[in-house]
């Protein structure tokens, strides 16, 4: 990394369109004015998820395979803290893309992966419900809000709303690859009132496919 | 965004030749570490050099790859390599050179081999990890172009032709 910073002579900026940009670590939550539906037929507004340690946004969709090997991880985690951080998994994505983006598509997932966090608890999969609400943005409001690129695509805000981790879920999409757990040890330390030790990392996915603003 | 960023770069070109994959396809992809790619980045001559960071779950980057194969095919003649680097997991593989043997892809792609976060902050700690990732390298080796997403044929030509023409002046 030092050979190649000290390669670098000097850095423009130029733009092939109009991208959006992204919130950074000490932004306070972006407001968003149009409340989600959720898998569940309830609508939800972003800013009353909030608990008493802060808010959980994670941006993620149905069909991407980098989502799909992170999803469990992430509803495991989701579930464990939801008493004290507020959770909220979000689908921006366009279904015009991808069919699988769908709210059918959303509910399947949803499914998937209440079973998934029950059995980790080794409870009774048969009546599990997610325990944290899955909305669709269906402007992609959210998404452009944030700045968010892709799924999966994590922000943890603390409880006074401000932006205390960003990036990924963990250090490896490969399960069994996996060293460092780094949402899990944002939240940690978010829950534990410590400073978040690694507040910034690069998630790496699919790439949001945005709807249009009036849809 | 685009960033433009000048500086010694770091990966190698594809030259054109028809190694024996471990599938017995034209196209072979060899694993590489950001720094093994800049290794062999630096050890080119070529006078423009691009690279394109791509994966097979990537809607923009399979959308991308024809007009990426064109241009090459358009442009190997004046000094234009390529070099395909896979962002898809080592596992994969083997589906990563059928995607590229179905794109007629016969010459040398790249695969990572090193955990996303530290392959994308020593290929460029500005690159925030979206895909397709481009670059372009002169013959010196010094990055002179990093953008994000997915380009059209045109688009490509004329970030090729700008810098093989500056090239020539220098």
């Amino acid at each position: 990394m030092k050979i190649l910073s000290s390669f670098m002579l000097l850095s423009l900026v130029l733009s092939f369109g109009p991208r959006t940009l992204a919130i950074n670590l000490g932004d306070k939550m972006p407001a968003v004015s149009s409340s989600m539906k959720g898998i569940d037929g309830k609508m939800y507004n972003l800013a009353s998820q909030k608990k008493s340690k802060g808010t959980l946004v994670a941006f993620t969709c149905n069909h991407c395979p980098y989502v799909k090997m992170w999803e469990d991880r992430l509803a495991i985690l989701s579930d464990e803290f939801k008493d004290q951080v507020g959770v909220i998994h979000i689908n921006s994505n366009d279904p015009e893309g991808n069919p699988l983006d769908n709210f059918e598509g959303m509910q399947k997932r949803g499914a998937h992966l209440a079973k998934v966090v029950a059995e980790h608890k080794g409870q009774s999969t048969k009546s599990a419900g997610l325990s944290y609400p899955y909305v669709v943005d269906d402007n992609s409001e959210a998404a452009r809000a944030f700045g968010a690129e892709k799924t999966p695509e994590i922000f943890l805000f603390d409880a006074e709303g401000i932006l205390v981790y960003k990036g990924a879920v963990d250090d490896s999409a490969d399960p069994k690859d996996v060293k460092e757990q780094w949402l899990r040890m944002a939240l940690s330390d978010l829950v534990a009132g410590r400073k978040i030790a690694k507040a910034s990392t690069k998630a790496v996915g699919c790439g949001i496919r945005f709807r249009s603003k009036d849809s | 965004m685009l960033g433009i960023i000048s500086g010694i770069g770091f990966f190698l070109v594809s030259p054109r030749v028809n190694q024996i994959s471990r599938f017995d396809l034209p196209v072979s992809v060899e694993f590489v570490t950001a720094s093994s790619l800049r290794n062999k980045l630096l050890n080119s001559a070529a006078p423009l050099k691009l690279v394109n960071m791509w994966a097979t779950w990537c809607a923009p980057c399979v959308a991308e790859m024809p007009h990426l194969l064109k241009l090459y095919k358009n442009y190997r003649d004046r000094g234009v390599e390529l070099y395909l680097v896979s962002m898809d997991l080592k596992e994969e593989v083997r589906n990563v050179e059928k995607f590229l043997d179905d794109q007629g892809v016969d010459f040398v792609t790249y695969l990572k081999d090193q955990k996303d976060n530290d392959f994308i902050n020593e290929v460029n700690p500005d690159w925030s990890g979206g895909l397709p990732a481009s670059m372009i390298f002169d013959a010196k080796g010094e990055m002179k172009n990093f953008w994000i997403g997915d380009l059209s044929y045109e688009d490509f030509e004329k970030e090729v032709l700008r810098y093989l023409e500056s090239g020539k002046s220098q």
